[in-house]
């Protein structure tokens, strides 16, 4: 054979090979199930699809408790977790900030910009209470509608609700994000459409099938605060009146894990970014200073994170695991003596008098403490300044201040400045206009929202 | 037999059908054997490679000059010669079937990097001039590594468009690398490692446990002592068959092989000192009268506004300075390696030990390393290459940078006196912090295995598959009782925390490549392959505290425990082909198609496809271009790629994790914890890049340009959810664009070659304009950075720009020497003020040689077109009020306008600051003894080399460092907020080669 020949024989097994080559190559790649080596398991977390059944009801549920439990109280995970109590209450006259972030410093200061991080964090977890709370009350409806389950989930959809209604400014929207992962973007609510909104919720709850006494009291209370916000005194005092005496809901803490720790006890106590204060900006209540037993402090004699501002802290949240009462027959009590007032019966048999000197004579505490009869009030502002003082030293630290705070200015035609804490700040300038907290500037997101409808109270 | 195994089979048989033939046509070959010596030196040049044109067979030379290549096909053929540094030659041979034919090479030095062999993704080698992109490559054995500590060092300012930030000066900090700027809004821009064609792991942040912002780079636990060479590839452009992971860049590193011969030993001790040398600023405080006797901080910004008067002097006291928690640290590293072995098997070994102890007394780093690397002909047509590298080290990180519990923080935010308890520092002393000891310990073994079968002439076969596997053991301990408990009470009862973590990496590539001459002048090589990658990571975090006195484990912790385990899997599975047309060996067209599927791609998606393309012409060597000697050689070159980036793990997914809730007691939960999109897909950088490398003045200099524009779409963006639906914050959607371009060149060139003296130098620059394109329709500006709100991601502007309210002006309008917040006026919107990513970089290597013997070399590093927040002296003024701008009358009025446009109006843009810099990283002096010096200590090479690193820095910036970063390597978060700055470094390192 010719080195010709050679050449061509060559050339020819060269092609047919690299023709055979390409063939065989992607017929294999193709061949291979690509699927099965590209398939990975996962077994950190639960897909949507695995929750569809009766038996992941009470996870669900648990799952709402946990993400109501952040929104409120808080929780030892990170630096944004202080919740609507703190968080409200640095806004209002029961905490100061001895923090050294920026970001809270504005609430402290009633000065919140439109881009406050703590206040979009904040806002996210509110959110996420509601809408597990709406994927726990979805589910019970579809697998468990008789379970008592589905009352405490439209409870705490409807307590996140309020808590939106008495803390942000009026066009606040719910929405909606589905199974399938679309998005259903609420329109933004007017505060009192919020209050409707929680009042729907907590009809709900009550009428469950398998609602149970202590979640229908839940569901009265918040009711009856809804209707207390609406300014509804009326149906907020019947409703409120239906509550068995010695009710008490709280929301629980644990040492199991961080995310159960009382947040508030977190940020005030362990890393000292919020202290207690008496008088904030003139117009704060003396709560420091009043000797009220309801109040329990301890001033440590120390500063702060920041190294500057004393540190005060509650002995109310004495513990990473302290409870935190979220409504109570006190609180249904103090809402049909609010009716009375409206009906302008202070003084009189089952008056609003009567009702607040039973309270503090009923109470009891550790160490002994009495609370003297509240001398009659002369005149409505008088008497209205008494309610809400006892409101105040009641509900102390349980994120109700500043909505009544709202309240007075909104229902009572106080002023703003006579109200919320003003003048100069004590870390420098002067308090702002703020009397509540903006929806975050990432709500527009939803086409639906444009900012806030009223930053008014 | 499943279906799908059946098919695989078929598939197999065809394939072994198809080569069945070629075995018959393999018996008619010969040998060719030769030499291959410098012309100018007569001595034999090693690691020379030898390829028959036309075909993929090859071999490289021995210590001794030898080569030898079986299988030749009998015939007229032709071997060339390559080898860095020296001129390409071609010699014409005829084989005789059965027979040795002899071809002796003698080629001349050159600086002409044409033939340059570089490492292709298909693992194949070829000539730089048969690509059109270019390849940055740093050869291990000409840098003087006394003047580098780690990996991140060796990359800084040596190639165009690789910009290394040293974020902070710890010793076992990271170092962020970019290639050609950043292409993703929310995936990582680091550039993917491949280490002997293994895929490794070079997470930039690995650590579950901060410190406050640096964290350690598996990056640097590749040992710069065992690399050979380190190549560079770019962009997209030249990364298309990397496939899914490579729009960042790839870093190819090569480690040490032993060539065939008498063993050959090196060996070397280096040792030095690690030094703080940056001024701290004090701290200041004046307090003054507030009325009726109260005695409070009196800042100037309220002395201004009339709210409190002077009263005493000015407090200033510098704890940093004068309570110093600083100490001379020093380094040492020892290392012996042996390479040799016989024609048919050769062998490396080596092994280090290092250790270096930083600037705080916790914060030291013990490395030790082994490396083996064995190479085997076991046939004359099959050879086999195992690589294994093994690494321990433990590193003790001090807290620093965003941390209430650093010490730099603590300095800069103490007191301005003296106090006997806290020394003038924040809260607690440097000692006291010293005792929160935090520590990772790494075992790290990387092993390769590739097989190289020449099955014919023109057909070889190649696979690699390796293993890079990670132990990281992250620790957090503080013993009970020795923590004051005033400042944390947690951690004065004793805390633990331990968080062991695997880290596995598995790459399988397979790959077949032809050859073919359809004319006598034109030559094609065509490659088919297969890549399978699997990273599975699977870790456990443990936590406890009150610890009991005495226990060093967890079996102490007496409270708040808390465990949680994770893990993670991420599978690429891709295929290629390329088709490379060579004509006259002047002109190279390639095209070239990889498709990819990936785990994390959403379960809507399928498939994703990059196409290259490239043209290299040697113009130069063409008989038109006219002989000269001002541009001596020259080549065009121009490529177009694609190449992809995959989401992260779950990215895809929407899923519930598991919690515990309190309802009558702890009961389980799951919430909604991650918001996924099922149509998930890469991101995709297109990249065109054109350029010329051209010697000029015959050898005497050498220039490469190139401009580059890369445009990434599908870019992931975290698209912010509306926060009323409460889910997470965000999801992620293919909708963003970012676009880069710039240039880059090179010139490196001969300024003075007598035979006492040389002098050369190499300049590297470049320049990139980052800019989003796009975030998207309807996302609004995606709004971060250090205090929440400093860094955008905005449209029209680059990628984590500052934005602030800018300061409009200011005057002291009543001339009392103090500016009011009424004397400043503020814009009322935020508007860019500028990139935290230089724009412009150029580095300078001057090197003088004297006598052959001794060489002064300098690493000049300049970098503009940037700026870099200064959150230290913001922080310092407007929250502790502790800085000289808020406290002393003198200062000048425009430290006075930025400190009051942060305290009185949240501002913080007279800190936002030109961040430009020229820096001396390097100087280094070698003296290389002469072989009779050499010879008297019976070794074959002595040298000292004296060195220094981080030796000067001119800046306008006023902060501490215009390059450090708290946040250490993270993607876009720029601010220099209480860091540690970069640490002087001092060595001698005594080399021997015996």
């Amino acid at each position: 054979m010719t080195n010709r020949n050679n050449r061509q024989l060559a050339r020819g097994v060269m092609l047919a090979t690299r023709g055979a080559l390409a063939v065989g190559v992607f017929a294999a790649a193709s061949a291979c199930s690509t699927d099965k080596i590209l398939k990975v398991e996962d077994v950190d977390v639960a897909t949507p699809a695995s929750l569809s059944t009766p038996t992941a009801l009470p996870i669900l549920l648990g799952g709402a408790v946990a993400q109501f439990h952040s929104a409120y109280i808080g929780t030892g995970n990170n630096n944004e977790s202080s919740g609507q109590i703190g968080y409200s209450g640095l806004l209002a006259d029961e905490f100061r900030s001895s923090d050294t972030f920026p970001t809270r410093n504005q609430v402290d200061q009633r000065a919140i910009q439109l881009d406050n991080t703590s206040n979009e964090s904040q806002f996210i977890i509110l959110s996420q209470a509601r809408a597990a709370a709406q994927i726990a009350s979805t589910r019970y409806k579809e697998f468990g509608p008789s379970q008592p389950g589905l009352a405490l989930a439209y409870a705490l959809d409807g307590y996140s609700t309020i808590l939106f209604g008495e803390d942000y400014c009026s066009g606040v929207p719910f929405s909606t994000l589905t199974d399938a992962g679309a998005t259903i973007y609420g329109q933004p609510l007017a505060t009192a459409q919020i209050f409707q909104r929680a009042v729907a919720k907590f009809d709900s709850a009550l009428a469950a099938p398998g609602v149970t006494a202590e979640y229908r009291n839940l569901a009265l209370v918040g009711k009856a605060r809804a209707q207390l916000d609406l300014g509804l005194f009326a149906d907020a005092g019947a409703t409120a009146k239906q509550v068995t005496p010695g009710f008490q809901f709280i929301v629980e803490s644990s040492l199991t894990t961080s995310g159960q720790y009382n947040g508030v006890y977190t940020f005030n106590v362990n890393v000292k970014r919020l202290t207690l204060v008496d008088r904030e900006g003139v117009n704060g209540l003396d709560y420091l200073t009043a000797g009220d037993p309801r109040i329990s402090f301890t001033d440590r004699r120390a500063t702060g994170f920041d190294k500057s501002t004393n540190l005060i802290v509650s002995n109310k949240y004495s513990s990473r695991s302290s409870p935190a009462v979220l409504a109570s027959y006190t609180e249904a009590q103090l809402i049909v003596a609010e009716s009375e007032l409206a009906a302008n019966n202070y003084a009189g048999a089952g008056g609003t008098l009567e009702i607040l000197n039973r309270l503090r004579a009923a109470a009891t505490f550790t160490p002994a403490a009495v609370l003297a009869p509240l001398p009659a009030a002369v005149g409505k502002p008088a008497q209205v300044d008494q309610l809400f003082r006892e409101r105040a030293f009641w509900l102390y630290l349980t994120a109700h201040r500043l909505g009544d705070m709202r309240r007075l200015i909104r229902q009572y035609a106080r002023t703003v400045d006579t109200v919320f804490p003003t003048g100069p700040f004590f870390k420098g300038n002067t308090y702002g206009a703020d009397v509540n907290f903006p929806v975050p500037e990432v709500e527009k997101n939803n086409p639906n929202f444009k900012g806030c409808i009223d930053r008014s109270a | 037999m499943a279906p799908q195994h059946r098919q695989f089979l078929a598939a197999a048989f065809v394939l072994a059908a198809a080569l069945m033939p070629a075995r018959a046509y393999a018996q008619q070959n010969g040998t060719v054997t030769g030499t291959v010596t410098d012309q100018e030196r007569q001595a034999p040049i090693p690691e020379a490679q030898v390829v028959v044109v036309g075909t993929t067979l090859g071999g490289r030379t021995n210590a001794q000059g030898v080569y030898t290549i079986a299988g030749v096909p009998a015939g007229t053929t032709q071997v060339r010669v390559l080898r860095i540094g020296f001129q390409s030659l071609t010699r014409p041979v005829t084989v005789v079937a059965g027979q040795s034919t002899r071809v002796d090479f003698a080629v001349a030095p050159s600086a002409v990097v044409l033939d340059q062999v570089i490492t292709t993704a298909t693992g194949e080698q070829q000539r730089q001039r048969e690509k059109g992109v270019t390849v940055g490559r740093i050869d291990l054995d000409s840098l003087n590594k006394a003047q580098v500590t780690n990996l991140s060092d060796v990359l800084s300012s040596r190639t165009a468009g690789v910009t290394v930030q040293t974020a902070g000066g710890t010793t076992g900090s990271a170092s962020r690398i970019r290639i050609r700027g950043s292409n993703s809004i929310s995936l990582s821009n680091d550039p993917i490692l491949i280490v002997d064609g293994i895929r490794v792991d070079n997470n930039s942040q690995s650590s579950r446990i901060g410190v406050g912002g640096q964290n350690p780079s598996r990056f640097n636990d590749i040992n710069p002592d065992d690399i050979q060479n380190i190549e560079i590839v770019k962009g997209p452009a030249a990364a298309a068959l990397y496939g899914t992971a490579a729009a960042n860049g790839v870093i190819q590193v090569t480690t040490k092989r032993g060539q065939s011969g008498k063993t050959q030993w090196t060996g070397f001790a280096e040792g030095g000192t690690v030094n703080e040398v940056t001024d701290y600023p004090a701290n200041y405080e004046q307090l003054g009268d507030y009325g009726g006797g109260q005695i409070f901080p009196c800042p100037l910004p309220e002395q201004a506004a009339g709210n409190c008067a002077p009263t005493g002097a000015l407090s200033i006291y510098n704890p940093l300075e004068q309570s110093t928690p600083f100490r001379m640290g020093n380094r040492q590293k020892y290392g012996l390696s042996a390479g040799g072995g016989a024609d048919r098997a050769t062998y490396y070994v080596s092994g280090d030990v290092e250790r270096e102890q930083g600037v705080y007394a916790p914060n030291l780093l013990e490395r030790y390393n082994l490396r083996a690397n064995i190479t085997g002909q076991l046939l004359d047509n099959f050879k086999v290459t195992v690589t294994s590298g093994y690494l321990r080290s433990s590193l003790g990180r001090p807290q620093n940078d965003n941390n209430s519990e650093g010490v730099v923080s603590g300095g800069l935010l103490g007191t301005a006196f003296y106090d006997s308890t806290t020394h003038g520092y924040f809260g607690v002393t440097p000692e006291d912090l010293f005792t929160l000891q935090t520590q990772q310990n790494i075992n790290r073994f990387t092993n390769g295995f590739n097989a190289t079968w020449q099955v014919l002439p023109w057909l070889s076969a190649n696979g690699t598959a390796g293993l890079d596997w990670t132990r990281r053991e992250d620790v957090f301990n503080v013993a009970p009782g020795v923590f004051p408990a005033s400042f944390d009470p947690d951690a004065a009862v004793g805390q633990r925390q331990l968080d062991p973590f695997d880290f596995f990496n598995y790459t399988g590539n397979g790959n077949v490549t032809a050859t073919y001459l359809p004319m006598s002048d034109v030559t094609t090589s065509t490659s088919l392959g297969v890549q399978w990658n699997r990273d599975y990571t699977h870790g456990i975090e443990a936590f406890g505290q009150n610890i009991t006195p005495g226990i060093g484990s967890l079996k102490g912790a007496n409270a708040l425990f808390s465990i949680d385990e994770a893990s993670q899997t991420n599978v690429t599975l891709g295929g290629y082909v390329s088709e490379q047309v060579a004509w006259r060996d002047r002109v190279f067209a390639t095209a070239a198609l990889r498709t990819d599927k990936n785990s994390a791609f959403g379960s809507d998606f399928g498939w994703v496809y990059y196409p290259a393309a490239s043209l290299s012409w040697v113009i130069g060597e063409e008989g038109f271009f006219p002989q000269q000697r001002f541009v001596s050689s020259l080549r065009l070159r121009a490529a177009f790629g694609e190449s992809g980036q995959r989401p992260s793990f779950r990215d895809a997914s929407t899923f519930f994790g598991a919690t515990t809730a309190t309802l009558k007691g702890d009961v389980p939960a799951l919430v909604l914890s991650g918001t996924g999109n099922s149509l998930l897909k890469p991101e995709k950088s297109a990249e065109f890049e054109t350029g010329f490398d051209a010697t000029l003045f015959g050898d005497a200099a050498r220039l490469e340009f190139t401009y580059y524009k890369k445009n990434t779409t599908n870019a992931l963006v975290a698209r912010r959810l509306a926060a009323s639906l409460g889910a997470t914050n965000s999801r992620f959607d293919n909708i963003g664009k970012v676009e880069n371009n710039g240039i880059e060149m090179l010139l490196d060139a001969k300024i003075y070659q007598s035979d006492p003296i040389a002098l050369d130098f190499t300049l590297t620059g470049s320049t990139n304009k980052n800019r989003v394109v796009s975030l998207g329709e309807k996302i609004t500006p995606i709004v971060f950075g250090l205090g929440g709100n400093t860094q955008r991601h905005q449209n029209g502007y680059p990628l984590g720009g500052y934005w602030q309210q800018p300061i409009l002006g200011y005057a002291d309008t009543n001339n009392d020497g103090l500016l009011s917040p009424d004397e400043v006026q503020i814009g009322d919107t935020g508007v860019f003020l500028g990139t935290p990513s230089p724009r412009r970089e150029f580095s300078v290597r001057p090197r003088l040689t004297l006598i052959k013997n001794i060489e002064l070399s300098a690493l000049f590093d300049y970098r503009s077109g940037f700026k870099l927040y200064n959150a230290t002296e913001d922080f310092r003024c407007s929250v502790f009020i502790n800085c000289r701008a808020v406290n002393d009358p003198t200062t000048p009025l425009k430290e006075q306008a930025r400190a009051v446009a942060d305290y009185a109006y949240g501002t913080v843009a007279g800190y936002i600051e030109d961040a430009s810099f020229t820096k001396l990283r390097e100087v280094a002096l070698v003296f290389r003894a002469p072989n009779a010096w050499a010879n008297r200590f019976r070794v074959n090479g002595l040298s000292l080399t004296l060195a220094g690193r981080n030796l000067a820095t001119w800046t306008d910036y006023t902060g501490l460092d215009p390059e450090v970063t708290f946040a250490g390597a993270t993607n876009f978060t720029q601010a220099e907020f209480l860091s540690q700055p970069a640490v002087r470094y001092y060595t001698a390192r005594v080399n021997v080669n015996f």
